[in-house]
């Protein structure tokens, strides 16, 4: 499976570009709010930035509902919450420990495949990446008839066991709870 | 919220252009309707008079507004299609009036069709919740409800025109077709590598099911998408997702807990026997659960790519409606409920 992610990193410097004029764009409506910080592992990040969501928040109490507000009191909150959206954009900083603990479950899981007889026929990944792991996944199911079911069902549990932990530090930000 | 002045009056002009025997034709009753996410939705009324008579009608006009969710998925011109197809047919839906595919018009391609009396209580909100609750015990709506249903899994979709939607070939085509169109929105869509997408997309593959037949579907069958009035399903609207295919497809979306969030009703309308019992009884099919199960699962698989293809359009400044920014937390709770689903 292709997927964007391969043709934005051959466009990257175009995305990048395209980036830097929308922030000009929202710079221009007020307090600037910096563009996200590139990351220092160099890894795609993973949802939307957090200071690009608020900016396009500010962006649409400032440009769309506080203009349609008529009563005074309601519009002023409204102009006032961008404000303080642009003050809070400046405290804000992505999360390192999800990209940690995702990049721990990958390293145990390729460790642990490359030991499992099972899982020889798959062949040792080029990287311990996400998008490695997605190729490892098709590859199995392809070979699943040469491996049989076997070996299919043990390095099938395994990878499933490491998408159970990746899909959890993802859950940390999507809404449920922290333990 | 009204539509901007200028729109107003092209649409009258063109209006004026398909009724030549109106005269003082006025657009009325303007509302700009949020609910659409692919399509612009502009309901009003054209109020003329005509050899001495006054007349009123209801319009609705969908446009493709060019960076709508799904839009590579979503034809206007199927959408219209397949609305003139069912005209002659039982299932209850609005006459298709114009299509317009010139862009100069109004900037994108359009059609017009018959604007619906009714509502369509939003069944995410507490005042819908309640609405349909009340219904349900009524019991007139719960029925309406299954027989619209049936009504489109009992057609004869050749009969209809319906064939240029495409025709699976016998066995699991019908599904392997679904997997690979949402794979398609996938590989457009996906701004960084989703591992339990894959899993999710192999897993469905690998055990895709034979149809038992084949049927004219909806393929986003639930309240929300039906317009009620006296307590009966007066349309069913939102044809984007229609194909030729297995119609427990249709069937699964309403068993879905994914429309029904708390309520114990399917779809927050129906009893779960009841449907299962009059909808066999109208159709002559049995309910294939474990067929259901399977297109549950492949729902969430078509959740995710609706998400993954809202945020991205938002991600990439191509569309600045905040509820395509809001999707991009929907992704990893939705792959939550299919990887467990599937055991994990």
């Amino acid at each position: 499976m292709l997927f964007a992610y391969d043709r934005e990193k051959r466009d990257r410097s175009q995305l990048e570009m395209t980036r830097l004029s929308l922030y000009a764009a929202w710079a221009s409506g007020g307090a600037q709010i910096g563009r996200p910080e590139p990351r220092e592992d160099g890894q795609v990040i993973e949802m939307i930035p957090a200071k690009q969501l608020i900016a396009e928040v500010v962006s649409s109490l400032r440009n769309v509902i506080a203009p349609a507000v008529t009563e005074p009191f309601q519009k002023s909150q409204a102009y006032m919450a961008a404000v303080v959206l642009e003050f809070v954009a400046r405290q804000v900083d992505e999360r390192a420990d999800i990209a940690k603990e995702k990049q721990a479950a990958l390293h145990a899981l390729f460790h642990d495949l490359m030991r499992l007889p099972e899982a020889k026929s798959l062949g040792a990944p080029n990287a311990e990446t996400e998008a490695a792991l997605c190729e490892l996944i098709e590859r199995l199911y392809q070979n699943r008839q040469a491996m049989g079911e076997e070996a299919f069902g043990i390095a099938n549990r395994r990878i499933r066991q490491a998408l159970r932990q990746l899909l959890d530090q993802e859950l940390k930000i999507a809404g449920k709870a922290e333990d | 919220m009204a539509a901007d002045k200028s729109v107003q009056e092209k649409i009258r002009d063109y209006l004026k252009g398909k009724i030549p025997a109106a005269r003082d034709l006025e657009l009325t009753d303007w509302v700009h309707s949020p609910g659409g996410w692919s399509h612009e939705i502009h309901i009003f009324y054209g109020n003329w008079h005509e050899n001495g008579r006054t007349m009123r009608l209801g319009f609705c006009l969908r446009k493709d507004p060019g960076v709508g969710l799904l839009r590579e998925l979503s034809s206007l011109r199927e959408h219209y299609d397949v609305l003139k197809a069912l005209e002659a047919t039982p299932a209850p839906t609005p006459k298709a009036y114009w299509y317009e595919e010139d862009p100069s018009l109004l900037g994108g391609p359009f059609f017009v069709m018959e604007k619906i009396e009714g509502d369509v209580p939003n069944p995410w909100s507490r005042a819908g919740k309640q609405f349909y609750a009340e219904a349900a015990k009524r019991g007139k709506l719960p029925k309406s409800f299954i027989e619209a249903l049936a009504s489109l899994h009992n057609l004869d979709w050749k009969a209809a025109g319906l064939h240029f939607l495409g025709v699976p070939r016998p066995g699991n085509d019908f599904a392997l077709r679904e997997i690979a169109k949402w794979e398609r929105l996938i590989d457009e869509s996906a701004r960084k590598p989703e591992p339990v997408l894959t899993e999710l997309l192999m897993w469905l593959k690998a055990n895709a099911p034979v149809a038992q037949r084949l049927a004219f579907v909806h393929g986003a069958y639930r309240t929300g998408n039906l317009i009620v009035n006296n307590d009966a399903i007066a349309a069913i609207i939102d044809w984007e997702l229609q194909v030729i295919g297995d119609p427990m497809y249709d069937v699964a979306y309403v068993l879905s807990d994914l429309n029904r969030e708390s309520s114990p009703l399917l779809s927050c309308l129906v009893e779960r026997d009841f449907f299962i019992d009059y909808y066999q009884q109208l159709t002559g099919l049995t309910i294939d659960f474990e067929v259901c199960r399977y297109y549950d699962i492949l729902y969430m698989m078509r959740s995710t790519a609706f998400w993954l293809s809202a945020s991205g359009l938002f991600a990439d400044g191509r569309n600045k409606d905040l509820r395509l920014a809001r999707t991009t937390y929907s992704v990893p709770v939705v792959l939550d409920m299919a990887a467990k689903a599937l055991g994990f």
